[in-house]
C-alpha cells in the first residue's frame, strides 16, 4: 500500500512537471555540423525549456573569431526558441556560441560549428 | 562465515558508492552514475537502485545471490556543499538456506564541489562519508549480509571530464568521471592469541571510474544526426569499481565490479540500467544487474526542494 502509494505520488509529480527545468539544445538551425549550401540569415536555436531571453545569448563567430550576429537574441514565438540574425556571410566555418538561462534561472551553455560551402 | 566474508567487502563496496547525482560542466552533462559517485552536488534522489548479483560460495558450494534496494536522497545546503543520505534493504540468498535479509547500514556523505571550469568541462570535489554501526541489521544477520559492526569514515576526492577539448569530434562527446577514497573504521582488525579476530576491519582503498558517451553531446555539439528525441536522452556507459585492503592484518581482498549500459536521463528523471561484471572471483560468480531510478529535483520542484537549504529563507 505504501509502495503504491508512493507510486502514485511520484508519478503525479512527473505527469505534473512545471515548465522549469535546465534549458538543453534540443535543435539548432543551422543544425550542429551543418553544410550549408546557401548562407543562413538567422541562427535558431529551440531548448528544451523555456529560456529568459535577456539572460540568454547567442554569438556566431567567424574562423578568425570576429563576432558577426546582431547581438540582439530575440524569441520568435514559443519562450523556448531564441534567435539571432546575421549579415550575409561569405563561405567559411562559423562557430555559434550559445548561453541559456531558463525560466527557474538554470544556466547551461554550448557551442558548434557550420559551415558556408562555395 | 565463509559466506558473510565473501558478501561484505562487496555490499561495503557498492554502499561507498553514495549521491549518485548527475552535473554540468560546461556543455557536458555529466550522467548518474550507479558503480561510483559523480562529482557533482545536487538535489536528488534514487528512488530505487536495485542490484541482484551472484556471490562467490567460497566453499564451492551453490551460489549466493546478492540483492539489495537501496534510496538515496541528496540535498544541497548552499550552492556548491550538500548532503546525501544512503539505506536501502538487502537480501542474501544461499540454495537450502534461509535468506538472510535486512536493512543496510545508514551512510552520510558531506561533499563540497570545489572546483568548476566550465571552458574544459571539468568540475572536482571532496567528501566525507560516515557509515553508522548496528543502524541496520546487526548480530550474526547482520555480519551475514555484510553490515559492518564498527562505523567508518572515507573521505573521497571526486573528478569529472568532459573531452570537449579535443580535436577529433566524435570523441568530443566523451566523458570520463572517476573517485578515489580511503575508508577507515573506528575499531582496527586485530587478532588474539588463538587467531580469532576482533569486530573491527581495515583501511581501504576505493575508487572507480566511469566512461560515458552522451549522443546528446554528439548531436547538438559536434554533429546533428537528427535522430529520434529518445535516442538523443541516451548515454552509453562503462563503470568500474575497485577496493583493496589499505592496513594489516586484513580480512578483504582486492574486488573488481565492472558495470555495462545505458543511461536515458529526461528533464526531470533517469533511468539506467548495466549488466554487471565480476572482475575476479572475489566480487561475484556470475554476471548480474543493476537498474536505477532517478529524480532531479532542481528541475522538478525548483522553487522548494530543488534549490539549495541557504535559499529557503
Amino acid at each position: 500500500m505504501v509502495l503504491i502509494r508512493t507510486i502514485l505520488i511520484v508519478g503525479a509529480l512527473l505527469a505534473a512537471r512545471p515548465a522549469f527545468a535546465h534549458a538543453f539544445l534540443d535543435h539548432a538551425s543551422p543544425s550542429a555540423g551543418a553544410e550549408l549550401r546557401a548562407a543562413p540569415t538567422a541562427v535558431h536555436i529551440t531548448f528544451t525549456e523555456g529560456v529568459e531571453p535577456h539572460f540568454s545569448s547567442i554569438e556566431v563567430l567567424d574562423a578568425a573569431g570576429k563576432r558577426l550576429d546582431s547581438g540582439d537574441p530575440h524569441t520568435e514565438g514559443p519562450i523556448e526558441s531564441l534567435a539571432v540574425d546575421l549579415p550575409k556571410l561569405p563561405p567559411g566555418t562559423y562557430t555559434v556560441i550559445w548561453h541559456a538561462t531558463s525560466v527557474d534561472t538554470h544556466r547551461t551553455e554550448g557551442k558548434f560549428t557550420f559551415s558556408v560551402l562555395p | 562465515m565463509s559466506r558473510s566474508l565473501v558478501a561484505a567487502p562487496l555490499c561495503a563496496l557498492l554502499l561507498s558508492s553514495t549521491a549518485h547525482a548527475h552535473g554540468v560542466a560546461g556543455a557536458h552533462m555529466f550522467i548518474s552514475t550507479l558503480l561510483i559517485d559523480d562529482s557533482n552536488v545536487a538535489d536528488e534522489a534514487s528512488l530505487p537502485t536495485f542490484m541482484w548479483l551472484p556471490q562467490s560460495s567460497g566453499a564451492g558450494g551453490p551460489s549466493p545471490i546478492a540483492s539489495a534496494a537501496s534510496i538515496e536522497i541528496d540535498k544541497r545546503l548552499t550552492e556548491n556543499f550538500g548532503i546525501a543520505i544512503n539505506t536501502g534493504y538487502q537480501w542474501l540468498a544461499t540454495p537450502g538456506q534461509k535468506t538472510a535479509n535486512g536493512w543496510q547500514n545508514l551512510a552520510v556523505t558531506l561533499k563540497d564541489k570545489v572546483y568548476v571550469n566550465d571552458e574544459h568541462e571539468f568540475m572536482a570535489s571532496v567528501g566525507v562519508t560516515r557509515q553508522f554501526a548496528r543502524t541496520g541489521a546487526n548480530g550474526t544477520n547482520g555480519a551475514t549480509l555484510g553490515n559492518a559492526d564498527v562505523g567508518s569514515t572515507t573521505a573521497t576526492v571526486y573528478a569529472s571530464k568532459g573531452f570537449g577539448d579535443l580535436p577529433i569530434g566524435p570523441l568530443r562527446a566523451l566523458a570520463l568521471t572517476g573517485t578515489f577514497a580511503l575508508s577507515a573504521p573506528d575499531v582496527s582488525l586485530k587478532y588474539d592469541i588463538n587467531g580469532n579476530p576482533n569486530n573491527g576491519g581495515a583501511r581501504q582503498w576505493q575508487g572507480g571510474l566511469s566512461l560515458q558517451y552522451s549522443i546528446r553531446y554528439l548531436e547538438t555539439q559536434v554533429q546533428d544526426h537528427h535522430l529520434p528525441a529518445f535516442v538523443r536522452n541516451l548515454t552509453p556507459v562503462v563503470e568500474v569499481a575497485w577496493s583493496s585492503p589499505a592496513s594489516k592484518p586484513n580480512n578483504a581482498s582486492t574486488q573488481y565490479l565492472i558495470g555495462a549500459g545505458i543511461n536515458y536521463t529526461a528533464t526531470t528523471y533517469a533511468v539506467t540500467a548495466e549488466a554487471l561484471f565480476p572482475g575476479n572471483g572475489q566480487s561475484g560468480s556470475h554476471p548480474g544487474f543493476i537498474v536505477q531510478f532517478h529524480l532531479y529535483f532542481d528541475d522538478l520542484l525548483p522553487n522548494s526542494l530543488g534549490k539549495p537549504v541557504a535559499l529557503w529563507f
